[in-house]
């Protein structure tokens, strides 16, 4: 490449109109960005199509006009929508629900204004007056359960100051995670609490988001139950979506909308497009207030049992200061306890009071003690928790609230077996398998 | 008729779906294995825009239902995945075009979304990648630039019949997704001077240039869009073009309409004063017994009729733009698209059973003067305020300049409003695939075909045109063209195997010969392992199922080819034992040796020795 080139790369900025010599003909368009790597520069032609051109074929490179100079509002957050006597809340934690493409360059912005939401979901202002909360603007893979005490809160403070149904919007990935957290963290609760994403990115026409928003609205504000749930799509149509409990829903598919499914549980509702919730099982009733407990004590490590697997992530877990573990283990709470390094950990794990939470891998299903004898030999461990047809997530989720308020081996197991917030049970039903 | 035109042809690449493994398949009786429902919402272009022609379309359906294959269709095409990478032959095929027409290449594809939604793409975009540029075109004695060649993928095909007029109307539109996803290639011409006639033989011209690639064919597999324009006019794009031998017919009418429009512009710009007085109201108490049918039943049904007062336009309404359309058609058809009912007007009256006395009663109601026109709707009790607020913009757009729009060519050659033109708001890039890294070895075998048209095929390998015809018939000519390169086999061999014993065994047995085995026996005549009379032999074993391979064939029936020597003793024996005629000979060779050697080569050993004997 020509120096003079090279040069001009240098002081090109987005949307500056230049003419391109590449294989020996003519294109203008707009400088998009220049691909250093590949050594590529990509050009957007009036046509609104970019096109890659290889740096080795660019003879001459001419600039024509400079961009027109845009106000930008890098990095700012947008503040909170805030209204007076707002009937809903809808507090934005970030996600695909809220990231916005970049047309020009491809990348995704995290943060987009409150009018956003309007526009995407119109039919959002029917259901009263709507404030937006812009909490902060993460992927759920970065959400921390210090991000879910922040989320809490700020739920807590709408619904004092008369807020009559909360809408949370987060990434989906770890969602369930976080309303399972919210249905320790705000019980009992006085309005619904409804948390929702979008599997499909907003650019499309074809886009979740709409419908979820929608939906979620409807339900926060029409719903009669006092819970933290999920309101994600029921199927692949644009027609309904369940509400389903917190704590009782896995994401169980990487991309299809209705990858929210209950687990060893029935879908609460079902919320329609045209306003009418339909109940499917029975809800937690509304309470006469809300009660908010934000202590956590976030020291929790979550483990997975896999074939050959020895005592020392366990072992490494307790020394690390890991407050408490949980562990999925095969079929029943199976953990290959033939291996001495593994008993070894659990009696240092019970040493050490750090209690392990047993849950199962195969989603479905309760854990049980009785089964095999080596469940019982594990179970004498005093330190070990089976906790049935609890989710593994909202072991980890509530473990991690439990230890918030005691590290009592004995006070922890009797919390973790006790159902708090619906979020285990000693029957299984034949209906809730694969739904 | 002197127009500007510029093409934009679709063809569909024979090959699978470009963003997932699937094979498509066209069902055209069978319905969805399922359905689903899909609500679309406008969506952003660039900084934020609704594009134009995107909230167009999401106030027109909202509500999409699509039926789903199982053999055609996977979450991709629902999307309910993102895209995988770009199929290879569609790259091949789209490279081999590029390079025919001489366009300057791209090596690296930008796939880019552009929104469409109308609900044809279950995503709300189509994919979309420029492989080349500044390409031309021979068309007989003119040469066409040719602006831009991609590769994209096709929508979903709308699902019509008169069992969902009425779903349609309440905004919901079914498509079938068999075809979504089918790789196509689109060619852009640049705009030209030109006139109906050339126009068409440009159009067939192309046609046939499409054949010579490994593209799919029959009807519906070449879609052509024209944009065209007169001098005053502006651009309109005419899609869906039945028949292109009838092309020529559409344009003129299309011009002749821009004309009528332009003229009706300059001599009557004074209307455009009177559209913001319009009102609609409600007349459908006084039409309770109309003599017209259809606003009876329309009214008993729970509809309303809105009419209004359209000052001075007596005569305009009626006013002919081209065969069979009249200036109130073009209201009518967008009011129709837009909120699904058509207007009439009192200079089509009397008719649909309005006589001259009811239209007199309208007018009085309306207190219509003598240059007054006026016309009415049917439609909800709702739409009332939408319709004139429609009515008006188009009255406004039709006054001001020929719009400029995308328009439907109906099967009486006459065009109808569809919708806007898209802008460039419509395109931004597909954030699901990097840019493509176009394999080095696909791009330098696709380079041969750099200029490539029938006439350079006949030449460089010395094909005749008949034997062009016939491949071309098959649609065999680019797989023909590199077994010529690979085996060099004489084309007399590859037609009678690629085309005569094709098509015995398909009218036969109904079985499609395919390419992988076609190959196969090829390369084992090339080496001299079959015999040519084989192949037919192997096919019909296969089409009967004696076995699943060439090669299982091959063995069961002992169909190596006989060395020369063997098959001359053979014969020698024969002769001697008194076997004189050619015809006996052979079915005696046969008995004894099936399909392991060639007539050709026995009667050639035959003559020989009876000659010498």
């Amino acid at each position: 490449m020509k120096a003079s080139i090279a040069q001009l790369l240098k002081s090109l900025k987005l949307g500056d109109s230049i003419e391109v010599m590449f294989n020996k003909r003519i294109f203008h368009g707009e400088f998009i960005r220049r691909d250093a790597e590949k050594k590529l520069v990509i050009l957007k032609l009036k046509s609104g199509y970019d096109v890659a051109m290889g740096e080795e074929n660019v003879s001459s490179m001419k600039l024509i006009s400079r961009a027109p100079i845009t106000k930008l509002n890098h990095g700012k957050e947008t503040p909170a929508f805030s209204i007076e006597n707002s009937d809903l809340t809808l507090i934005t934690t970030g996600g695909t629900i809220s990231s916005k493409i970049d047309y020009k360059t491809g990348g995704v912005s995290p943060t987009v204004p409150p009018e956003y939401y309007f526009q995407i979901a119109p039919g959002l202002k029917d259901y009263g007056n709507v404030e937006v909360n812009t909490l902060m603007s993460k992927l759920s893979e970065d959400i921390a359960p210090s991000d879910w005490v922040k989320m809490a809160k700020a739920a807590y403070d709408a619904i004092n100051r008369g807020s009559k149904g909360i809408i949370v919007t987060t990434g989906t990935d770890t969602m369930h995670f976080i309303s399972s957290a919210l249905s320790f963290m705000l019980n009992p609760l006085s309005v619904p609490v409804v948390f929702t994403g979008a599997q499909r990115s907003l650019d499309r026409g074809s886009t979740d988001a709409s419908t979820n928003l929608l939906l979620s609205a409807i339900a926060a504000s029409k719903w009669e139950g006092g819970e933290s749930v999920i309101c994600m799509h029921a199927n692949l149509n644009d027609n309904y979506n369940f509400l389903l409990r917190g704590n009782r829903t896995r994401k169980m598919h990487s991309e299809r909308r209705d990858a929210f499914r209950p687990i060893n549980s029935m879908p609460l509702s079902e919320v329609h497009l045209n306003g009418d919730i339909i109940d499917l099982s029975p809800h937690r009733p509304k309470s006469g207030e809300t009660v908010l407990n934000t202590k956590i004590d976030d020291k929790v490590v979550m483990l997975l049992s896999y074939p050959g697997m020895k005592g020392a992530p366990i072992q490494d877990a307790v020394s690390g200061g890991a407050h408490g573990i949980v562990i999925e283990g095969t079929g029943f709470g199976n953990l290959p306890l033939s291996d001495k390094s593994m008993r070894d950990a659990l009696s240092y794990a019970n040493k050490k009071s750090v209690p392990v939470i047993i849950t199962t891998q195969t989603v479905y299903g309760p854990t049980s003690t009785f089964v095999y004898s080596r469940l019982r030999e594990l179970s004498k461990f005093k330190n070990v928790i089976y906790v049935g047809n609890m989710l593994s997530e909202t072991a980890f989720s509530k473990l991690i609230f439990v230890l918030g308020q005691t590290r009592d081996i004995e006070k922890v197991r009797e919390n973790m077996l006790r159902s708090v917030a619906g979020e285990i049970g000693d029957k299984n039903e034949l209906s809730e398998f694969l739904i | 008729m002197k127009v500007r035109c510029g093409f934009e042809w679709h063809v569909q690449i024979n090959s699978g779906k470009l963003f997932c493994r699937c094979t498509p398949k066209i069902h055209e009786e069978k319905k969805g294995d399922s359905e689903i429902v899909r609500v679309f919402r406008p969506s952003f272009g660039e900084s934020g825009k609704i594009d134009k022609s995107a909230e167009f379309e999401t106030g027109t359906a909202k509500r999409i239902v699509y039926q789903i294959f199982n053999d055609s269709d996977c979450l991709v095409d629902i999307d309910e995945e993102p895209p995988h990478e770009p199929d290879k032959t569609s790259q091949e095929v789209a490279f081999q075009i590029a390079n025919a027409l001489n366009a300057s290449l791209f090596r690296k594809l930008i796939f880019m979304r552009k929104t469409i939604v109308n609900g044809s793409n279950t995503s709300g975009f189509q994919r979309t990648a420029i492989i080349g540029l500044n390409g031309k075109f021979k068309a007989g004695k003119s040469t066409i630039g040719i602006a831009s060649v991609a590769l994209e993928e096709d929508s979903a095909r709308e699902e019509t019949g008169p069992n969902l007029e009425a779903e349609k109307t309440e905004k919901t539109v079914t498509y079938k997704l068999d075809r979504l996803g089918m790789p196509l290639i689109e060619i852009a011409t640049d705009v030209m001077e030109t006139d109906e006639n050339e126009a068409k033989s440009i159009a067939l011209a192309f046609g046939r240039f499409t054949r010579l690639f490994n593209v799919r064919r029959g009807i519906g597999t070449i879609r052509q869009d024209v944009n065209l324009s007169i001098e005053g006019g502006s651009r309109v794009e005419l899609k869906g073009f039945q028949n292109i031998r009838e092309m020529d017919k559409a344009i003129i009418n299309e011009g002749k309409r821009q004309a009528s429009l332009i003229k009706i512009e300059k001599e009557k710009a004074y209307l455009l004063n009177n559209v913001d007085s319009i009102r609609l109201q409600d007349l459908s108490e006084m039409l309770v017994n109309s003599g017209s049918n259809m606003v009876k039943n329309a009214l008993r049904d729970g509809k309303a009729v809105f009419g209004g007062k359209l000052r001075g336009f007596k005569g305009a309404l009626g006013t002919e733009l081209s065969e069979n359309k009249r200036f109130g058609t073009e209201i009518s058809d967008y009011l129709k698209v837009k909120e699904g009912c058509g207007v009439i007007h009192s200079d089509e009256l009397p008719a649909y059973g309005i006589d001259d006395k009811e239209k007199t009663g309208i007018a009085t109601k309306l207190e219509c003067e003598k240059d007054d026109a006026f016309l009415f709707s049917i439609c909800s009790i709702q739409q009332g305020g939408a319709v004139e607020e429609v009515i008006k913009k188009r009255l406004r757009e039709l006054l001001t300049a020929v719009p400029a729009e995308v328009r439907v060519v109906n099967s009486d050659n006459s065009t109808s409003f569809l919708r806007p033109l898209g802008g460039k708001d419509r395109m931004y890039v597909e954030t699901d695939l990097p840019i493509l890294e176009v394999d080095e070895r696909l791009l330098k075998e696709a380079s041969e075909y750099l200029g490539f048209d029938a006439e350079t095929i006949k030449e460089k390998y010395g094909i005749s045109d008949e034997f062009l015809d016939l491949l071309i018939g098959v649609n065999k000519l680019s797989q023909a063209v590199k077994i010529r390169e690979k085996l060099k086999l004489p084309f007399n061999t590859i037609i009678s195997v690629m085309v005569e014993d094709y098509r015995y065994i398909k009218r036969k047995f109904g079985f499609d010969i395919n390419e992988h085995d076609e190959e196969n026996v090829l390369a084992k005549i090339a080496s001299g392992y079959l015999a040519k009379d084989a192949a037919r032999f192997i096919f019909e074993g296969l089409a009967l199922k004696k076995s699943q391979s060439v090669e299982g064939i091959i063995n069961r029936y002992s169909l190596q080819r006989k060395d020369r020597a063997t098959l001359e003793a053979e014969i020698k024996r024969l002769i001697s034992s008194g076997f004189s005629r050619y015809d006996t000979l052979i079915t005696n060779l046969r008995d004894k040796f099936g399909f392991s050697f060639d007539a050709s080569e026995a009667y050639e050993i035959a003559s020989k020795l009876l000659k010498n004997g």
